[in-house]
């Protein structure tokens, strides 16, 4: 999935929208694939394992999972189809400024 | 009868004597009274069956007589066994109406009350002696029955079981009914329960008594697991669904700074939990 989201983020660069991880792996190998896949984006170290305490509250059983929350911390979208995501994205980003005109 | 016979007075050869007989129903009936030519002393002593009786009376939950004997247990069964019979025929054919429906609520709260007295005057007989075997019968009977977890009688019934019966290997029978219906989570009888079956579990020395208790323990443990799972989910339903807003995420990233989901309040966010495998 990373090549999509790389290309989501550069895309998105300069507007409002932030994309953060949650990440079940150990330290290190976080550290070597943030390294080795160019991953900009921050993520929370849950713990090292898929047990940890970000996965648990949110109850995530299968990885990987997705989140799309509006500007006001809303649930809007859980695990969008691929092709779906950039369309919602940009409809959340154009509600969030029609809501700032009005 | 003799260990159920009172006699008052005093025991002087040509002095009066009551004697006074206990049925096991509590009632005391005057069965002898000797003339007495001195009226004086007779009203002595009707006072102290006065007094007596009317002891008697006011400790009727709790009798208190020297032995608990096996025909006393029946006594309770047999009038327990009269209230049902009597709760069955007062509430079969109550018309299918509100007014029938309330009169059969009616008739149950008098028949519960009667039973909720009844476990308890068994389980005060059990306390008497609560080693003895009738004492053991009556908490079986009363542990047989699992309205009673929920009546005062049900956590003293199982404090003594526990107390004096843990070791005994005819235990598996109470064990395996408190073990299927095991007070959930909240009643007050719930922790009394499960001490007696981890007791019975530990250091009962029948295979059998003890297998019931493990496997009520187990059963018990897979309930919780399910009432976690089935909680979570519930929670996933509630608060982790479309139109909810997100639960707060809060960490440290890989090099430890701490940063949380509302710090991009504002920002439209993905979250996505994931993993380099």
């Amino acid at each position: 999935m990373y090549p999509h989201e790389r290309s989501l983020v550069k895309r998105m660069e300069g507007r409002p929208f932030v994309l953060l991880g949650v990440n079940s792996d150990p330290k290190e190998r976080l550290r070597r694939a943030m390294k080795k896949e160019h991953i900009t984006w921050r993520s929370w170290w849950d713990g090292g394992g898929t047990a940890g305490p970000i996965a648990r509250k949110w109850n995530v059983r299968g990885w990987p999972t997705v989140y799309l929350l509006d500007h006001k911390g809303l649930i809007r979208a859980k695990d969008p189809p691929e092709k779906e995501l950039e369309r919602i994205v940009d409809q959340l980003l154009k509600e969030r400024i029609e809501e700032k005109i009005k | 009868m003799a260990a159920n016979e009172f006699y008052i007075g005093s025991a002087r050869a040509g002095q009066p004597k009551l004697q006074v007989k206990q049925t096991p129903a509590n009632a005391f009936i005057i069965h002898k009274v000797q003339a007495d030519s001195d009226n004086r002393q007779t009203a002595v002593a009707l006072f102290f069956i006065f007094v007596l009786s009317s002891t008697t009376c006011a400790a009727d939950q709790t009798p208190n007589p020297t032995v608990p004997t096996p025909d006393r247990l029946a006594a309770i069964q047999q009038a327990h066994k009269e209230a049902e019979t009597g709760y069955a025929k007062a509430s079969e054919g109550l018309p299918d109406t509100p007014k029938g429906s309330e009169r059969g609520e009616d008739l149950w709260k008098e028949f519960d009350k009667k039973q909720s007295d009844l476990f308890m005057a068994a389980v005060e007989l059990a306390r008497i002696d609560p080693t003895s075997d009738t004492a053991f019968a009556a908490l079986e009977w009363v542990l047989t029955i699992p309205r009673a977890y929920y009546l005062p009688a049900g956590v003293p019934a199982m404090e003594l079981a526990t107390a004096h019966h843990a070791t005994n290997p005819k235990v598996g029978k109470i064990i395996a009914w408190l073990g299927y219906y095991t007070p959930p989570e909240g009643e007050a009888s719930r922790s009394a329960a499960l001490t007696l079956i981890r007791a019975v579990a530990d250091k009962n020395p029948n295979r059998i008594a003890r297998g019931q208790a493990v496997m009520a323990l187990a059963w018990q443990a897979k309930q919780q697991f399910a009432e976690k799972e089935a909680e979570q989910e519930l929670y996933k339903l509630r608060y982790l669904r479309v139109g909810k807003l997100a639960p707060e995420v809060e960490g440290e990233d890989v090099d430890g700074r701490r940063f949380k989901l509302s710090d991009y309040r504002g920002k439209v966010v993905m979250i996505d939990f994931w993993g380099d495998w």
